[in-house]
């Protein structure tokens, strides 16, 4: 069970400690190998300057630097963990439900997906 | 023996050439493609930080008369007291140490699209391969008999952030407990939709706590207006008994102002103001008029998959200023089109990918304290027009948690969109 992000990310350290567990969670939880190849797949589409470009639209609420202030830190996050957030978005489940959020996933093709959390998950987070 | 092809001895006689007479950078700088940007605002900023992050191969020039950009966005937080001007007023050092960004201080004049040429105020002209023109918002005092630019001093539309929005804060905090403060927001298209409602909201709150017999009167220049709900929801539940609204069916709008008297005029009613906020009828900024931009209604048209003018191939128009319908003008938008505009003109000068234009807009509004509202969509490049591929709005009836979480989202935005700005 995911924890929305939202209220899991009061910091930078506590969000990539939560991503971790998380990421071991999946490889470990048996029922989610095909969930693992799904998302695998996501990620074999990722073009990285179509993720760069797309990201543009991103990075004008998830800032690479500061506190969260309400928005979730992505740079630096395991790539695997931010395609399953957000197909969880695209589908409002686990607890996944703000509209901005859910508007955007939406709208996002595997390859956009794929793109997007690839380059987000090779961004080094800044202080 | 190196070999050396007529053509690379033909560069590099003329570099030694040139080297014989300039500095060296000089030289280095010389085989670059130019970008010109007039306006440091979410669209000017933005597009030069992308196009200057995007290659080393273009350089990249930015004109604004100002040294430091205070945000029209948060700009009503400092009225209702959240914010101070100095926390949304932003340098441009970082765009000059960081990404080499030439920054040009001075005012963009004309255009000689023939010459692609800039010309301006005090300093040389600026020659370009490809132009962006992102200058915002011009005042139509005209449309109002009596207000001009003088009499914005005593009724300030404060529409545009910075010494009007302190102007207005200042005679906020001046008047008497129990007088009228009208506003008067503008027809469409303007900069900002949900800004003047949301201007309502903290207007109202500053009066609440330090001058609760007074009145907020609405004089509007339309019959409805965005997130109307959630709004006329706030005024009720946080203000109640203080806004009054007037749509234009009622009173027929502002058709003029007396400033020496603090008098609006509608047809058949006038009202005596102790503050007045009045926010006139608005066109793009008056250089992109001056290029020849513009269409008959005073904005400038634009291809929805790039940004680029319907007028001129080498020019890009970007925020308030273009013609981006469905996306509202606003800063959001302007900094989402900025970046779409880059990645077309990286195209255009490095030969890099064009990607499909993909734009969003998001807009907070601050409605009381922990009390915030967002409406949003994403859009794409449509046949004729930029269009909506979906959309998204809060609910009235809220609980508290939620709407606490939106406003605090809205700070979020704002540490983000002016890191995406200024770098």
């Amino acid at each position: 069970m995911l924890i929305p992000v939202a209220k899991a990310t009061q910091s930078k350290v506590g969000m990539s400690a939560l991503a971790m567990l998380m990421f071991v969670g999946l490889s470990s939880a048996g029922s989610t190998e095909t969930q693992q190849e799904k998302f695998t797949n996501i990620l074999s589409k990722a073009d990285p300057a179509y993720g760069e470009y797309l990201a543009g639209q991103c990075v004008t609420c998830h800032a690479p630097t500061g506190a969260a202030q309400g928005i979730p830190h992505i740079h630096g996050l395991p790539d695997v963990y931010l395609v399953q957030t957000l197909l969880e978005y695209k589908t409002s489940t686990e607890g996944r439900t703000n509209p901005a959020m859910v508007n955007i996933a939406k709208n996002l093709s595997e390859e956009e997906l794929g793109s997007l959390a690839k380059y987000f998950s090779e961004q080094n987070p800044t202080e | 023996m190196t070999h050396i092809t007529r053509r690379r001895f033909g560069t590099l006689l003329a570099s030694t050439a040139a080297a014989s007479t300039l500095a060296a950078p000089a030289v280095l700088s010389a085989a670059k493609m130019r970008l010109a940007i007039i306006g440091g605002g979410p669209g000017g900023a933005t597009a030069a930080r992308y196009v200057a992050k995007g290659s080393k191969d273009v350089a990249v020039t930015l004109i604004e008369p100002k040294h430091h950009f205070t945000t029209c966005f948060f700009s009503n937080l400092y009225l209702g007291g959240f914010r101070t001007l100095d926390s949304i007023t932003h340098s441009y050092g970082t765009l000059a140490a960081q990404y080499g960004v030439n920054m040009v201080h001075d005012v963009a004049v004309d255009v000689d699209r023939a010459g692609k040429t800039v010309k301006l105020g005090r300093g040389t002209d600026i020659g370009y391969d490809r132009l962006v023109v992102s200058p915002g918002i011009e005042m139509r005092y005209d449309t109002i008999e009596g207000y001009s630019a003088e009499a914005s001093t005593a009724m300030p539309h404060a529409w545009q952030a910075g010494t009007q929005t302190a102007t207005l804060k200042k005679q906020l905090e001046a008047m008497d407990d129990g007088g009228v403060v009208v506003v008067a927001p503008p027809p469409n298209p303007f900069r900002c939709p949900p800004g003047p409602y949301e201007r309502i909201c903290m207007i109202a709150h500053y009066l609440k706590a330090n001058k609760p017999k007074s009145k907020i009167m609405v004089l509007d220049a339309k019959n409805k207006f965005s997130k109307q709900a959630l709004f006329q929801e706030a005024w009720a539940s946080h203000y109640d008994g203080m806004i009054e609204w007037l749509p234009e069916e009622v009173t027929g709008g502002v058709k003029a102002v007396k400033a020496d008297s603090m008098e609006v005029v509608m047809d058949d009613e006038t009202v005596k103001a102790a503050v007045a906020n009045v926010i006139p009828a608005q066109a793009a900024g008056i250089i992109a008029k001056r290029a020849g931009l513009t269409n008959d209604g005073g904005w400038c048209p634009i291809d929805p998959h790039s940004m680029r003018s319907k007028t001129d191939e080498n020019v890009f128009v970007i925020g308030d200023a273009s013609v981006a319908s469905a996306m509202p003008k606003s800063g959001f938008s302007a900094n989402s089109q900025a970046k779409v505009a880059a990645n077309a003109i990286l195209a255009d000068l490095t030969g890099s990918k064009k990607f499909p234009a993909k734009f969003r807009n998001t807009c907070w509004s601050l409605v009381a304290t922990n009390d915030g509202v967002k409406v949003g969509a994403d859009y794409k490049g449509g046949d004729a027009k930029i269009e909506v591929t979906s959309k998204f709005i809060s609910k009235t009836g809220e609980a508290a948690d939620l709407r606490a979480q939106t406003a605090e989202e809205a700070n979020g935005w704002y540490a983000g969109i002016t890191k995406d700005m200024f770098g």
